[in-house]
């Protein structure tokens, strides 16, 4: 009993790669795209998804011969804990049966479980590798946190130093009294 | 939540900027003040929105207003000449009475354009202008589109309020997308026109605009479009043609009008529909209908009061539709109860139903399809729609106040919502603590709505498992205790396979038979489900031997003069007395009660020849039924008859019945014909316990005395019980014979030889005049005797027989006729005298 279970559990997911995999063969000749992090760690990403990274686009034009060969493509600024979070976010968006209700709720979990440091170091990796939906939904997300905020949570939210003497401060909120920049 | 995260002034610039970029250009400007570096990075903030209203206050005076006015110009003028970037996405200007500030426009305009504008947003209508406004004026357009935004064909969005163009002009737009159009005269060419020079045009708004001409875009389709959005516009809609077979989004707000609406759009994803403005009722039932079988397609729905008002006196149904989420813009009034009802009954597939509480529109002419009673409406007239049996998960209320129409709604889909998941209800905030705590109450009583949990598709966590024992007949064996559910569910297949038992439905009542056809148990429907009856006796019955148990076991002295009855192990009094006449020293306690005695040796009481008798006919009906026969009738499935005895003359009637639950009817039927047929009125009924015999509400509107005989005890019911063996002994041919024979020569004996003339139509000069056959039986209904032909066993009815009562043609050869019965004829007496 209990094998059959199991086995009726795994056919559909096996199923479903399957299919994702011929999806993936058909659209694209080459499968998989080495790419090495700044930690040195090499992974093996399906090309469909590598060819959306503005950067690996660039390393491809200028030397052609790395999507054949086993040599890695290297991401300087990019460390394997953010890669692995870039990959789950595309795998995520590039997934055909994902309806739209399920990845609002997919980007709310992932940005949930994103600390300000980690959000900083993912923004900063999305920039370099030039992705771009990722790249405006973080900056998006970093954007609402700011939104309808004092002055005082945006400036230690991004730890500035107010270098205006007060006085200058006090002219210039007078000044735009009509955007909301009250006195503290 | 304000961590310090030193972090993310390391930021570069331009990731800070697209950042900033993205918040509200009122939020930009205040962000300057942050810090110097701060101030230069929002200086160049992409997104930039200059709105008058930010400045002019509109209830001030004139003199003030004109301030404001000039402290805005001035504002933009600085903001645009300190700009620091090279860039700027979107631009926006709201500016009423343009006509005199034309250098600022311009030189906006070209600021936004030189930096690769995409988005640009002009609006030049009134500062004061009212958005709810049905009726307005026929706006015209305050100026003319600056003539370098033609030349700029990057432009992906352009929104103009009462700012004319020239579409003629409109070739290079090869990457818009958006266009918004507000507060002027568009004519359908002009639109038409658009359509065609912006190639990658997907979506449309149209904002208070007006013209003369039916909207009608023609039969060619635009398959650009995604999204259309009509609001409060004034266009003759006599015909509403669209066609646009890719658009995902329809959004129409104003006056109904009669539509003739044509819309082709398969792909279409949300429909909002919004007739708030309108305030007539008559005729638009059918058009409405149209309209929303039209958007059938839509995922989403937003229907508002009165659409739910109108929808209903249109046809009764229309095709389903595929919305996943409806929303309800509704008062929730007695008059969009059917409306209510109607999408509930067309939306099979709903997932999620949002209910936003809003005024009523109020119709001068409205007409309710029918009368109802409005506190029954969600009992009586509702059904329980497959969407609310399969699918529909959540259900959502906005501006809930407690009402009692609201709270109604609420129940009933509580109740009915098989498979509801959540429910939310967002209460109106009234700043009085009033509305808020009746509105809590309201809800509190909502979660005590019992729910039926018919095939609850998540799991349902059972606590513990075991026996139940409802009655001694009905044992429920791995019953679940489910802690979450309100009701004790039986599930049938296990019941019957468990028990082996069968049930009997019927309009009121379910009845539990045994294998035997014992009635084991019964099941009263209210309100759509059948309540199992508690079997109170049953339960007494078990209390009554358990006490007399413990009686037993407690302790007990034995009085002296009872002593030998104790010593001769509980003998009766009667042999005691015996004794005590040869041995002086036993005595006898005749006024004691001895319990063992009566328990182990209490015989039951002999009964007598009854000597009492009716004087009249039908004063008293001996009933009883009798069954089932193993094997069925011709007709295949009567196995049952029910044989009523008159206890004055013991003329018998006999009725075949399919099952024990005809009993109730076949008795009422007698009861009455025996009223009609004799002028006599039954006096009383004698029957054995059967269940079946119990129809109260009859007997007392009949004024008849129901008796019924002692638990297991058919003696007393015996002359009904006799005439069973009668009936059955006649069947077996035998007896019925000797029983018979001689006496009434007027009667055929069942299964005897008879000659039947063969009906002259069919019969030639040479055929038999006569065929072999054995007589059955005779019928109340036709003047003849039944019979059924010897080889062919057709059974013909016929007057012109001749009997011979001593053969019997089946008495060897048993042919396989074995009991025939007529439906729907009367009570067919076998014999008149027995």
């Amino acid at each position: 009993m209990a094998e059959e279970t199991e086995s009726t559990k795994t056919e559909p997911l096996k199923t479903a790669e399957e299919e994702f995999k011929k999806l993936e063969i058909t659209e694209e000749e080459e499968s998989e795209l080495k790419l090495e992090t700044s930690d040195h760690v090499t992974f093996m990403v399906e090309a469909s998804i590598a060819m959306k990274f503005g950067a690996v686009q660039q390393y491809l034009e200028v030397s052609p011969a790395a999507s054949a060969s086993a040599t890695a493509i290297p991401l300087h600024n990019v460390a394997s804990r953010e890669l692995i979070l870039i990959l789950e976010y595309y795998r995520m968006h590039d997934w055909v049966d994902a309806g739209e209700r399920d990845l609002k709720e997919f980007d709310e979990r992932f940005l949930k479980d994103l600390n300000y440091e980690e959000l900083k170091e993912l923004l900063l990796a999305a920039n370099y590798l030039n992705v771009e939906k990722l790249f405006n939904f973080l900056t998006k997300s970093i954007a609402n946190i700011i939104r309808n905020k004092d002055v005082e949570f945006v400036r230690t939210f991004f730890g500035i130093d107010n270098d205006y003497t007060p006085e200058e401060e006090a002219a210039y909120r007078e000044e735009n009294a009509w955007a909301g920049v009250k006195f503290v | 939540m304000a961590e310090s995260v030193d972090g993310f002034t390391s930021l570069p610039i331009e990731l800070l900027l697209t950042i900033l970029s993205q918040l509200p250009f009122k939020e930009v400007v205040r962000n300057c003040v942050l810090s110097k570096k701060w101030s230069k990075i929002c200086k160049s903030t992409t997104n930039m929105e200059f709105n008058e209203l930010f400045f002019v206050k509109l209830d001030e005076s004139d003199e003030t207003k004109e301030a404001q006015r000039r402290a805005f110009l001035e504002f933009i003028n600085i903001w645009i000449g300190n700009h620091q970037g090279s860039v700027v996405d979107k631009f926006s200007l709201r500016l009423s009475m343009p006509e005199n500030v034309g250098d600022i426009i311009d030189r906006c305009v070209s600021f936004a354009t030189l930096r690769g504008v995409k988005e640009l947003a002009l609006d030049f209508a009134d500062a004061d202008r009212s958005e709810d406004m049905v009726y307005f004026d026929d706006y015209e357009a305050q100026l003319m589109l600056p003539a370098q935004v033609y030349e700029h064909s990057s432009l992906e969005s352009l929104k103009l309020y009462s700012c004319g163009f020239v579409v003629a002009q409109m070739v290079n737009f090869h990457l818009l997308k958006q266009v918004s159009l507000g507060w002027m005269k568009v004519s359908l060419a002009v639109i038409k026109a658009l359509l065609s020079n912006c190639e990658m045009l997907e979506s449309l708004s149209f904002n208070k605009c007006w013209n003369s001409e039916n909207f009608d875009l023609g039969d060619e389709p635009n398959n650009t479009l995604r999204k259309l959005d009509i609001d409060k516009c004034r266009y003759d809609y006599g015909v509403f043609r669209i066609n646009a077979p890719n658009l995902k989004i329809f959004k129409y707000c104003g006056l109904m009008h009669a539509f003739n609406v044509e819309i082709h759009c398969l792909e279409l994803e949300e429909a909002h529909l919004d007739f708030s403005p309108e305030y007539g009722f008559e005729g638009y039932g059918h058009p409405l209908c149209n309209l929303v079988e039209a958007l059938y397609t839509a995922r989403l729905l937003t229907v508002c009061s009165f659409v739910l008002q109108v929808i209903p006196s249109g046809p009764e149904q229309i095709r389903d539709m595929h919305v996943r989420h409806l929303i309800m813009k509704a008062a929730l009034h007695q008059n969009e109860f059917m409306g209510i009802t109607f999408f509930l009954n067309c939306c099979p597939m709903l997932e999620h139903l949002t209910i936003e509480i809003s005024s009523l529109n109020d119709l001068f002419d409205y007409e309710a399809p029918f009368d109802f009673n409005l506190m029954r409406f969600w009992i009586d007239h509702v059904g329980v729609y497959k969407c609310l049996r399969s699918s529909l998960k959540v259900v959502e209320i906005n501006g809930f106040t407690g009402t009692m129409n609201q709270h109604h709604v609420l129940r009933y889909l509580i109740f009915s919502g098989v498979v509801l998941k959540k429910i939310s209800i967002n209460m109106l905030k009234d700043g009085s603590g009033n509305v808020e705590s009746h509105c809590r109450k309201s809800a509190e009583i909502l979660l005590t709505v019992p729910r039926v949990q018919l095939r609850n598709e998540n799991l349902v966590e059972a606590r513990i498992a075991g026996t139940v024992n409802i009655s001694s007949f009905i044992i429920l064996k791995d019953v679940l205790y489910a802690p979450m559910f309100s009701f004790n569910l039986v599930s049938i297949s296990k019941l019957v396979s468990s028990l082996c038992c069968s049930l009997h439905f019927s309009s009121e009542i379910c009845i539990i038979e045994d294998q035997r056809t014992k009635m084991i148990g019964s099941a009263k429907l209210m309100r759509g489900s059948y309540y199992l009856n508690s079997l109170k006796n049953e339960f007494n019955k078990e209390q009554v031997s358990f006490t007399v148990n413990n009686n037993v076991y407690g302790s007990m002295t034995v009085p002296e003069s009872s002593l030998w009855h104790f010593k001769l192990g509980h003998a009766s009094n009667s042999q005691l007395e015996k004794l005590c006449k040869q041995l002086s020293y036993v005595h006898i306690n005749k006024n004691g009660v001895c319990d063992i005695y009566y328990f182990a040796k209490q015989r039951k009481t002999p009964f007598p020849l009854s000597s009492s008798k009716t004087l009249h006919a039908f004063e008293l009906l001996d009933m009883d039924i009798w069954g089932p026969f193993p094997i069925s009738s011709v007709h295949g499935y009567i196995k049952y008859f029910l044989t009523i005895v008159d206890d004055f003359s013991r003329f018998t009637w006999v009725v075949m019945l399919k099952g024990k639950y005809e009993a109730h009817f076949q008795i009422q039927k007698f009861v009455l014909l025996v009223e009609n047929k004799y002028n006599v009125a039954v006096k009383k009924i004698r029957n054995d316990n059967g269940p079946e015999f119990i129809i109260d509400s009859f007997y007392a509107t009949k004024g008849v005395f129901h008796q019924t005989s002692c638990v297991e005890t058919p003696r007393q019911n015996g002359k009904a019980e006799r005439k069973h063996q009668h009936v059955l002994n006649i069947l077996n041919d035998k007896s019925s014979f000797e029983l018979l024979h001689g006496r009434l020569p007027d009667l055929g004996v069942f299964g005897c030889l008879c000659f039947v003339s063969t009906q002259c139509s069919c019969r030639t000069k040479f055929d038999p005049r006569t065929r072999k056959r054995a007589f059955l039986v005779f019928k109340a209904d036709v003047k003849g005797y039944v019979t059924c032909d010897l080889h062919t066993q057709e059974i013909l009815v016929s007057r012109n027989v001749i009997f011979h009562d001593l053969m019997f043609p089946f008495k060897y050869a048993y042919t396989g006729i074995e009991l025939i019965e007529f439906h729907d004829s009367e009570y067919h007496y076998l014999s008149g005298q027995l």
